[in-house]
Order: structure tokens, then C-alpha cells, then sequence
């Protein structure tokens, strides 16, 4: 999974404001845990497939719907063709992972795609409180970061033959979780502690509301996905509540 | 311009070390001041002193006054203080608030709250007085930790402070970064900007400081011009554990001859990445007790190098052997072992001693003790790994390649950041790994630890192996116009014009 923003030569052709994406996240979620139907569901993570794509995130979003298309075959054959006990553990894996996968495909779009400072700028229309809005963009700043970490990481685990391969976690799950834990945890702690000192000495902290380099505004696009969301949220519920009611 | 009037400062968090006492110091407008000495001496925190950073940040006990222009700082808010004072770090990678590159050079206008149109103009003028159009419009995750640093600059550049702190800048630099950032000093200077920096690689700075300030235990104990620190003799100089400021006095130590037959063999190797070709055809034997340097620009495949002779990369063609018997990636993986730069990613275990026989089967505790007490970390074996110093956990990893029987060993910048003394005991710990005959490769930009430590240099560039050679007094030369030809390159261009 590589994250990356949008750069010269990865160019967005929508661009969407940082409060409509808070927005779809929220919104979208709701509506995938709500999805009554695979049929439903499936529309849904089509529509997030396109807004991927289109916001600039293409090869991210491309890797994830392979896989998300995965599960939904894994999931056919297993309620389809299977039985007994191997049918009920297929089926259980695959809703949870189904159910996971298009929430962190939709976080990752729309993190992967956000200028940092563009969504402070936000942070600042909606009135969020300056203590809130820095801890929430320092963590926006640190999940690309993982990956980095992640390859150190593994190259140092591998040298110690407890490489982190799916057989390592199912083996010795405890500790494969405490080889990536332990320094990822070190790292973390240190980058905050000198990302915040770096970050306090160019006047983070002016209680003046910043200005931002690039313009946010609504366009039609936001209107568009605002509404698309929104209505695939609606139709959940109602459709859950009509299912609960009868 | 910056004042400091019997400063003395204890950090609140007894860990920290590196408080000061009766600092008195005045520097003036337009001067180029170095701060030198041991780590832990208190440079660091004369900087913090300046920025805010303390107490603001790093909480403690503050008496004296440091005044910036007249003004007492601990009067002002530290986001007042950086419209004045600008502070680059030691760590390019996290000082990087934004991701992307345009966003970071704005990112302290910002916060000063300029007007879109006031931020373009700077944004324009930072770009071209520092040359970096080639870096506008991009992820930093596609930087070099160079780049990354340049950018840092940029940002601060772009708020135009009169005042620029540097603590320890250089630390994760290659020799041409280092080159960059000697420039862009350059250029402060000539505005007439004040610069204080607290570094331990010096010399960078030679034709640059107006005076050097020597601190110890947290006290000025010296103040000299460039030209009395030049006379300073060698020994003085060591014991008082600094580093070079003129490259071209430093000395290699004298080796043993090898006498010991090769047991590495690389053939024909060449490295890919993905379908680029990044190293071809290289060949190289070594002997038990070698220490081989591995020099080369950025880029030129000194760390895929490194991680396919540990096995770690695996697209390559060619031979490595292994006492006349091919090693294929997974044996690689149990014959040899990296020190990564930053430990930390190594380390594992809640105890040192747990450390040493982490994921091992049919842990040899005694072959543990042996080495924890051959690297001078056995007491420390009930510590938390995390809690040691830099250098203990550089042994701690050394202490497991020893467990684990490695007989390759690969160290990725192990001195950044490192003082004279940190340096000298890591080129000893070499000569422990020497006499215990492992193979040892050391990927570095240092040239004084290359000339402590090392008994043969190969020189990658360029896709390909340029030289082999070993270290002797003969060859320093070659060492030397490696590093120096970059320097002496761009002075070139300069007079050209």
C-alpha cells in the first residue's frame, strides 16, 4: 500500500474541499455498515472506486478494490458451494474483512489525497478548537509515515529470522505483534516529540487563525458527492428500519 | 543581537542531560557563531534557549536572562519568537510538518498568518535565491533526506528571520548536502543574517565562523577564532573530543598488514530495482577482519549494495560465496547482519539481556554473557534497550549479530551525529569485530571515521564500482578528493561565472 499525495505528476482531476471529505468519510461509513444487501453494498464501494480515482488516489484505490473484489468472490463461493464448518468460517472472515475493507479504502482515499495545511484551513472554517484540530493533523501526518517505518521494521525482523510473514503471526502471533509494535511505537513517540518542537518554533501555536496557500472552497463536485453520500445514507437506514420494523 | 546574561538551566526531567550553568555569551549582528564540544555538553540547549523551546517545551529550571535584541524572551510567546529566530533541526524527516513540498515552504507564513499574495511572492524568492524550483510541487516521500533538509530550510528562509539556529544540521547529510547547505549558509551570511549553530561535524564551516565557542559540562570554557582553533594541536584537540575543522590534517591510523585469505567472494553481482539496473557487474573478495568502507554520492546504490549482500534484496544476478560455497538470499540472511542507522527499528525485547536471545530457539545464554561483556554492555543487561544511549544500542545490535553467529557484518552510517569520542569508540568496537575476524562494511559519508576505522575503501558511482582500495597513507589522497571534489567542483562553477 503505498500512499501518496497528489503531486505534479500525480494530478487530481477533482478536487474536493477537506469538509467534504470529513463529511463522506463519516457519511460513508455509515452507510457501508448499514448496507442492507451485497448488491447495495457493492454500488457503494463502485461509487468510492470512481472518487478514488478521480480525487487522485489511483493506484491505492485500483489495489484495494482487487482485493475488496476478492472477498466478494471468496464470499459467493463460500455461501454458494461450501458447507459445514470450512462454509461458516469463510463466510464469517469474509463479511467482517468486507465489512472493514471498503471503511479503510474510503480513509485512505480521502487521507492520502488531503494537503495538510488544507485541512487545517478547514479545521479553521468549521471553528474546530486549535487544541483538537493539531493532534488530529499530526496523526494525519503520520500515517503515511508507517510505511516507511514498516520496511525498516520487517528488513530488521526478517534478519532475526522472525520475519513477518502470515505464518510467523499465526505461529507466534504475540510476538510478530511486539517485533512491529515495540519499534514502531519508539519511532512514533520520537517523530511526534521533534515533528511538534520543529512545528511550535514556526508559530504552529499563534492563536490568530492561519491563513493557507491554497484556496479551499465548495464546487459542484462537492455538491455532487454531498449528495450522492448522502442518499446512499439515507437509503440505508431507511431500509434498516423498515427491515427491523417488518 | 542575542545576549546571554549568567544563564544557568537544569532540564525538569532528570534523564535529559545538558543543562548549563553561568552561561555568559553576546553574540552581534551579521555573526557566524559555532557551538562546539561532547555530546551532552549544553549546546543544544543554548539553542533551545533562543527558540523558546525552553521552557516552553523542554520544562526546567531557567535563572539568568537571554535577551534577543534587546528584548528579555521569556517575555514573548514562542510563536512571536519565530517571526525573529529560525531553528533547523538535526532530523529532515520530522521537521517536515506537510507532505507535500509547497505546503511545508508556506507552512511558517502561515501560521504568521500573510496574505495568499505576500506568500506567493516570498514563496518565489525563497525558491529562486535558494535554487530548489527542482523540489517545488513535490511528496516528501520521494525526497532524499538532502532534499528534505533544503526544503526545512526553505520554509524558514521564507519567513525571512534575522536570526537562524542550526542544531547539528549536518548529522543525516551526504558530502554534497553538506556542500548545499555550506552554500546556503553562505548566502545568510552575506545578508547579513546572525547564525549560531551546535554541530559536531565542523568542517563544513571553516571559511564560514567568525568564532568557536567550546562548551563543557554545560559551561563556556573557551571562545577561539578560526585561525586560533586551526593552531589548537591534534591531541589537545582530540582530548577535547572534537572533531576536525581542515580535513586535509586528518590522519589514517596505521594497520596491520591482512595476512588472512578472503572468504567473501562477490561475482559478477549486479542489483536491480525493479527492472532498473542500479549496480553492474561488481566483483570484490574479502578477508576475516577487513573493515571496508563504502563510499559514494547519493543514489549510487551503496544501501541496495548493503541489503543484498544481507539477503534482504533479492533481485539480483550474479554470485556471492561464502568460503567457495554459493550463499543464495536466505543463507545470506543467516550469515550477515545490518546495524541500521537508526537502532531503534532493531531492537525488540524489554530487557538487554532478553535482546541478545530475542526469537532464538535454543538460546546460547552464555555465548549472551560473552559477548554483552566484550562490548561493554553487560551491566547494562537489565535496562530496557530503548532507555540506552545511542552507542549502547548500536553494541546491543552488535551483541546479537555476536549470538546469532554473523559473520558479515554491514554498518549504515554509524557515526551520524556522533562526537569524537562516540566516533573513536565505534571505530574501536570495529577493531574488536576485526580481531574476532568478521567481515565488516561500513556505508559512510564521514570521512574522519573512514580514516580511523577502515582498512580498504570501495567506491560506488555511477551504476558501477570505481575504485578498491586500501587505506593506507599513500591513498589518503584518493579519500580525500572523493570528498572534496564536490566542494572543489562547485567553487569552480563559481569562479566561472
Amino acid at each position: 500500500m503505498e500512499m501518496q499525495l497528489q503531486t505534479k505528476d500525480t494530478l487530481a482531476t477533482l478536487y474536493l474541499d477537506p469538509r467534504t471529505k470529513l463529511y463522506l468519510l463519516i457519511v460513508g461509513n455509515v452507510a457501508l455498515f448499514l448496507a442492507p444487501s451485497l448488491l447495495y453494498e457493492i454500488a457503494l464501494v463502485v461509487c468510492v472506486v470512481i472518487l478514488g480515482i478521480l480525487v487522485g488516489a489511483k493506484r491505492f484505490t485500483v489495489r484495494m478494490a482487487a482485493v475488496y473484489a476478492g472477498m466478494v468472490v471468496l464470499h459467493i463461493i463460500g455461501t454458494n458451494y461450501l458447507t459445514g464448518t470450512l462454509q461458516i468460517a469463510i463466510v464469517t472472515f469474509t463479511v467482517f474483512i468486507r465489512k472493514i475493507f471498503p471503511c479503510a479504502m474510503l480513509g485512505g482515499i480521502l487521507v492520502s489525497t488531503t494537503r495538510v495545511n488544507e485541512f487545517m484551513a478547514a479545521m479553521n472554517r468549521i471553528h474546530m478548537p486549535k487544541a483538537m484540530v493539531i493532534p488530529l493533523t499530526v496523526m494525519l501526518r503520520y500515517f503515511p509515515m508507517v510505511h516507511e517505518d514498516w520496511g525498516y521494521i520487517s528488513d530488521a525482523m526478517r534478519m532475526r529470522d522472525v520475519a513477518p510473514t502470515v505464518k510467523s503471526l499465526l505461529t507466534h502471533p504475540a510476538r510478530t505483534v511486539e517485533c512491529i509494535y515495540v519499534p514502531m511505537m519508539m519511532s512514533a513517540l520520537k517523530v511526534a516529540d521533534e515533528l511538534s518542537a520543529a512545528a511550535v518554533t514556526r508559530g504552529l501555536e499563534n492563536p490568530k487563525p492561519r491563513t493557507c496557500l491554497q484556496e479551499i472552497h465548495f464546487s459542484v463536485a462537492d455538491a455532487v458527492c454531498f449528495i450522492l453520500f448522502t442518499l446512499f445514507m439515507s437509503v440505508s437506514i431507511w431500509l434498516k428500519l423498515k427491515g427491523g420494523a417488518g | 543581537m542575542i545576549r546571554f546574561d549568567k544563564v544557568s538551566f537544569t532540564y525538569q526531567e532528570s534523564l535529559q542531560n545538558g543543562g548549563l550553568r553561568d552561561v555568559d555569551l553576546t553574540i552581534n549582528k551579521g555573526e557566524c557563531v559555532l557551538l562546539c564540544g561532547r555530546s551532552g555538553c549544553g549546546k543544544t540547549t543554548l539553542t533551545r534557549l533562543v527558540n523558546g523551546l525552553i521552557p516552553y517545551f523542554y520544562p526546567g529550571e531557567v535563572t539568568g536572562t537571554t535577551y534577543v535584541d534587546g528584548k528579555d524572551i521569556q517575555d514573548y510567546p514562542i510563536y512571536e519568537v519565530s517571526e525573529y529566530v529560525g531553528s533547523v533541526f538535526q532530523n529532515p524527516r520530522s521537521q517536515f510538518f506537510n507532505v507535500d513540498t509547497d505546503s511545508e515552504i508556506s507552512f511558517g507564513m502561515e501560521n504568521l498568518t500573510y496574505p495568499r499574495e505576500k506568500m506567493k511572492e516570498r514563496i518565489s524568492k525563497t525558491v529562486a535565491d535558494l535554487d530548489i524550483a527542482h523540489l517545488t510541487g513535490r511528496s516528501i516521500f520521494e525526497l532524499s533526506g538532502g532534499e528534505k533538509q533544503k526544503v526545512a530550510f526553505a520554509s524558514i528562509y521564507a519567513m525571512s528571520p534575522s536570526i537562524y539556529l542550526l542544531d547539528e544540521p549536518s548529522s543525516n547529510l551526504d558530502m554534497d548536502a553538506i556542500e548545499d547547505l555550506r552554500r546556503t549558509l553562505e548566502l545568510l551570511k552575506k545578508q547579513g543574517k546572525t547564525i549560531l549553530i551546535a554541530e559536531h561535524r565542523i568542517y563544513y564551516l571553516r571559511e564560514l565562523v567568525d568564532r568557536i565557542v567550546y562548551m563543557e559540562n554545560g559551561a563556556i570554557s573557551a571562545v577561539f577564532s578560526p585561525s586560533q582553533f586551526l593552531s589548537i594541536p591534534e591531541e589537545q584537540r582530540h582530548s577535547m573530543g572534537l572533531r576536525a575543522l581542515d580535513l586535509s590534517k586528518v590522519q589514517p591510523r596505521a594497520f596491520a598488514e591482512n595476512s588472512q585469505k578472503p572468504i567473501l567472494e562477490v561475482r559478477n553481482l549486479s542489483l536491480f530495482y525493479k527492472k532498473k539496473l542500479v549496480l553492474d557487474d561488481l566483483n570484490l573478495n574479502a578477508a576475516p577482519g577487513e573493515i571496508i568502507g563504502i563510499i559514494g554520492h547519493n543514489g549510487a546504490g551503496k544501501s541496495t549494495f548493503s541489503r543484498t549482500l544481507c539477503g534482504l534484496h533479492t533481485n539480483c544476478t550474479g554470485q556471492i560465496l561464502w568460503d567457495g560455497k554459493e550463499l543464495n538470499a536466505k543463507s545470506r540472511l543467516k550469515h550477515s547482519y545490518m546495524v541500521m542507522q537508526d537502532v531503534s527499528y532493531q531492537l525488540f525485547a524489554d530487557t538487554l539481556e532478553k535482546e541478545c536471545v530475542f526469537g532464538i530457539k535454543h538460546p546460547d545464554l552464555d555465548a549472551a554473557k560473552q559477548a554483552m561483556e566484550r562490548l561493554g554492555i553487560y551491566e547494562y543487561r537489565t535496562h530496557h534497550p530503548n532507555t540506552l544511549s545511542g552507542g549502547q544500542k548500536q553494541r546491543a545490535a552488535v551483541a546479537v549479530s555476536m549470538v546469532c553467529r554473523k559473520d558479515v557484518l554491514i554498518f549504515d552510517e554509524p557515526t551520524s551525529g556522533l562526537d569524537y569520542d562516540s566516533m573513536i569508540q565505534v571505530a574501536g568496537l570495529f577493531q574488536t569485530l576485526s580481531k574476532m575476524g568478521k567481515v565488516i562494511f561500513v556505508v559512510t559519508h564521514d570521512y574522519e571515521f573512514l580514516a580511523a576505522a577502515c582498512t580498504r575503501v570501495i567506491h560506488l558511482d555511477n551504476g558501477k564500482q570505481q575504485e578498491d582500495y586500501p587505506l593506507s597513507y599513500d591513498n589518503l589522497h584518493r579519500l580525500r578528493d572523493f570528498f572534496l571534489r564536490s566542494e572543489r567542483r562547485q567553487n569552480l562553477e563559481e569562479n566561472g561565472k
